[in-house]
């Protein structure tokens, strides 16, 4: 696997959080099925899953399915949890958020073309350009300071209150193609200053 | 899609399909591009939305329902020490004619229980929890809308009733008079909302059958299975059973419409 983002394998670099450091770390335990580590799992993690999973899914029982089969996969992925790579809590956040985005995906009405296989995301070659970029959160956190004032804003309604679009346009009167439009730009901008950033660093550490 | 003629529309899909966002038609777009071009979804920015979503999440995790994390202690055990296969033992012809005999009593018991389930009216004991829910639910939620829900033709007519539904719980209730009782085996009613503003295709709204007497008014609760923005119509349509996923509504059994 690159150095860089290892999105394809749920796993990345976020700084470990507070996900307990203890050894064996809990996942290489739920990997052995030890049930005692499954249950410290779900008391650990239940409220993260939760959380991606509501702010996606309306009807709660629909939800509460899609939280079981999150654990489910995490117990049978917990294997392929590399502590050097990244934190617990990115991995098991990866899962649950990837499961939950492929869940709103198959909901969608596609018109008039065939419906989309199971592993549509998955139809062709990676972007040759990933691995020109080290995924390290904590520039990730000084790229996201350094993005216009209002972007900065809309990214802290978007991901640390979880509104939807419609409630950030109704809340800031803003139209909602605007919104829209500012959320993706705000995410382009956001890898190109990453990559730059990157590229600087590589520099000054060659 | 040309993607050198178009780049900035490029990177907007992807920063779309890495927010989530893509409505039906973009993400058609998307997928076309991913088949001609190669591209695959862009990583990095997946990462950078997926790194911002789940440090948000985490530092503020929500509580979890205690009875799904009691489900979820259950299914860890069951997952943790998968049932044993039983051990093969050699039966004589009593012991299996015995077991024969079982699994026939028991089948047709089900198929009795299955049969006065669809031809017996539900007491009004079995309506108390989604009416007591759809009570609270009007009591405690002070955006509910109320639509009137109009029959079409025909054998539909003389339905009626009402939509009640929130946009900020993303929940609601179907009232319905005089809509006619289905088999469910051979059709279900399904509802669909109409939320222009989400998506030109209407969201599914949940499949449902009415099994008491048409004259008997049901509650049905509705599960949209996207967050709706701003719903302007509710539709019934009937479909083979379990639903579709894009109706072609053939059969339209009633109609509520958003004021204008």
């Amino acid at each position: 696997m690159p150095q860089s983002c290892a999105i394809a394998n749920e796993i990345d670099l976020i700084t470990p959080a507070t996900a307990s450091q203890s050894s064996p770390p809990l996942l290489e335990r739920v990997s052995r099925n030890d049930l005692g580590a499954m249950e410290q799992c779900i008391a650990h993690f239940s409220g993260l899953v939760w959380n991606l999973v509501k702010r996606r899914v309306p009807s709660h029982s629909v939800a509460e399915d899609l939280v079981q089969e999150i654990f489910t996969e995490i117990w049978k992925s917990a294997a392929r949890f590399d502590p050097a790579q990244g934190s617990e809590v990115t991995f098991v956040g990866m899962i649950a958020r990837r499961r939950v985005i492929d869940w709103t995906r198959k909901q969608m009405r596609m018109p008039a073309i065939e419906a989309l296989p199971d592993n549509y995301d998955e139809v062709a070659v990676s972007t040759s350009a990933t691995d020109s970029i080290d995924c390290d959160s904590e520039q990730l956190v000084q790229v996201v300071a350094s993005l216009p004032a209002q972007t900065q804003r809309l990214f802290h309604l978007h991901f640390d209150q979880g509104l939807t679009q419609h409630e950030i346009a109704e809340l800031t009167g803003m139209p909602l193609g605007t919104v829209k439009s500012m959320l993706r730009r705000g995410l382009i901008e956001a890898k190109s200053l990453l990559q730059t950033k990157q590229n600087c660093d590589n520099m000054h550490a060659g | 899609m040309n993607s050198e003629s178009s780049p900035i529309s490029i990177e907007e899909l992807q920063a779309g399909h890495a927010l989530a966002d893509l409505d039906s038609q973009e993400l058609a777009a998307w997928r076309d591009l991913a088949q001609s071009s190669g591209i695959a979804r862009d990583e990095q920015m997946e990462w950078i939305a997926a790194q911002l979503e789940i440090e948000a999440a985490w530092q503020a995790p929500e509580t979890i329902p205690g009875a799904l994390v009691e489900t979820l202690k259950e299914k860890a055990r069951e997952y943790a020490q998968p049932p044993k296969s039983a051990p093969v033992e050699k039966t004589n012809s009593l012991s299996s004619s015995r077991a024969w005999w079982g699994w026939a009593v028991a089948a047709c018991l089900a198929i009795l229980l299955v049969a006065q389930s669809l031809t017996k009216p539900k007491s009004p004991s079995s309506r108390v929890p989604i009416e007591l829910s759809r009570t609270l639910f009007l009591q405690k939620t002070p955006d509910v809308i109320h639509l009137p829900f109009a029959g079409t033709s025909g054998a539909y007519a003389s339905t009626a009733g009402e939509v009640q539904w929130s946009d900020q719980k993303q929940q609601g209730y179907l009232v319905l008079d005089n809509l006619p009782a289905n088999d469910p085996t051979r059709e279900q009613y399904q509802l669909w909302i109409v939320d222009p503003q989400r998506d030109e295709i209407p969201v599914d709204g949940g499949v449902f059958d009415v099994v008491s007497p048409t004259a008997e008014t049901v509650v049905i609760e509705i599960h949209a299975k996207l967050r709706i923005q701003r719903p302007q119509a509710f539709v019934i349509t009937v479909e083979q059973p379990g639903g579709v996923v894009r109706s072609k509504q053939k059969i339209v059994a009633g109609i509520a419409k958003a004021r204008p």
